[in-house]
């Protein structure tokens, strides 16, 4: 089964990098579903439009997990502008690729960062 | 299915005899899971067709049996040279078959032994693991092969519990949607009434006649903490 995962994909999934929550998140973006297998929550801290620091969870196959957790590490320190542009494609290329099939079930990453992303801007203009 | 490959639950077998042989209805059992850990009489049972599979009861792989009552007529799919009474043609797997024969000699003498070695530490496995926050058994509690333990395991899902579990040396398998290229979860689990999201978060573990004591014990170390690195992990987990 390990076989169709890269190295990078079972690196970041044995040793997801920034996982956990911010209590006093900027921006939450929640998507997927419990009934697909796969559920990823992204919490943005932004500074001077730059994301300061990211949290992830993910319930999830090995594919969900290692995704969020490398989209994060992409995105760090970016501009929300920069780190809008981030796309599925970006995320499965960085992990040297991913089975087709979890290509679209389990690699929602950069949909769970542009849900935070907009979270945050409309939290900004209330 | 005598035995369900899956959750491990005995069926009802002499039951469904009985109903089968009072309305006239031909009855197949795949017994290829439950042979060797449950004594089958295919005429106690009214069993008119009998499945069973060679490497599941330590016998050479590529090897299979079936049982067809006498005076029944079955039409092959497999036509040529006539082998095995034209029933499956083909050249004989002599030794796939002799193995299976022996196998089935082994089996029958060690039987009540294996079963109740594999009750044992079936046991422990059961006991052990449920005892894991929000951890159920899938499946019958008694009605079920010695060798078959079936959890789920609230927020979290069977592929990534699986490959943590085998980064330890556990090989286990998991009726979750994400480990099949279907994307679809165990339709045995759904039909128990399970919930897809149940399903995913399940782990079948089997014991065989070499497992140990400290097999299981190793498991039973081991998991607790790997279910709760996925729990940390997961948006479900609200604790």
């Amino acid at each position: 089964m390990k076989d169709k995962y890269t190295e990078k994909v079972m690196d970041h999934f044995r040793n997801p990098r920034n996982i956990g929550e911010i209590e006093d998140a900027d921006g939450i973006g929640t998507v997927g579903n419990p009934k697909c297998g796969d559920i990823m929550t992204i919490y943005i801290k932004v500074k001077n439009d730059r994301i300061e620091d990211i949290k992830f969870k993910t319930y999830g196959c090995a594919a969900a997990i290692a995704s969020t957790s490398i989209a994060t590490e992409m995105v760090k320190g970016k501009t929300l502008k920069e780190a809008a542009k981030l796309t599925r494609n970006d995320v499965a290329e960085e992990l040297g690729g991913l089975p087709d099939y979890k290509m679209h079930c389990s690699n929602l990453a950069a949909d769970a960062l542009k849900k935070a992303i907009e979270d945050y801007k409309k939290k900004k203009n209330k | 299915m005598f035995g369900n490959n899956e959750i491990g639950t005995i069926e009802p077998i002499k039951e469904i005899g009985k109903i089968t042989k009072k309305h006239d209805i031909l009855f197949h059992s795949d017994a290829v899971q439950a042979i060797g850990k449950v004594p089958i009489d295919v005429n106690e049972l009214n069993i008119d067709l009998l499945s069973i599979s060679s490497h599941k009861i330590y016998g050479p792989k590529g090897a299979g049996a079936l049982f067809i009552r006498k005076g029944l007529e079955l039409q092959t799919i497999a036509h040529g040279g006539g082998q095995e009474k034209g029933f499956r043609s083909s050249t004989h797997n002599t030794p796939g078959i002799v193995g299976l024969g022996k196998a089935c000699e082994l089996g029958k003498k060690r039987m009540n032994k294996d079963v109740s070695h594999l009750t044992k530490l079936r046991d422990i496995l059961i006991k052990e693991i449920q005892s894991i926050e929000q951890t159920y058994l899938n499946g019958h509690p008694e009605k079920r092969l010695a060798n078959n333990a079936h959890f789920r395991f609230v927020a979290i899902e069977g592929e990534s519990l699986n490959l943590m579990l085998d980064d330890k040396g556990i090989a286990a398998s998991t009726g979750s949607a994400c480990s099949s290229k279907k994307l679809q979860a165990s339709h045995v689990l759904l039909a128990i009434g399970l919930n897809p999201e149940e399903a995913h978060g399940s782990l079948r573990l089997t014991l065989g006649r070499l497992s140990t004591k400290d097999d299981v014990e190793y498991v039973v170390n081991e998991l607790p903490d790997v279910v709760q690195k996925l729990r940390n992990m997961s948006p479900l987990w609200n604790r």
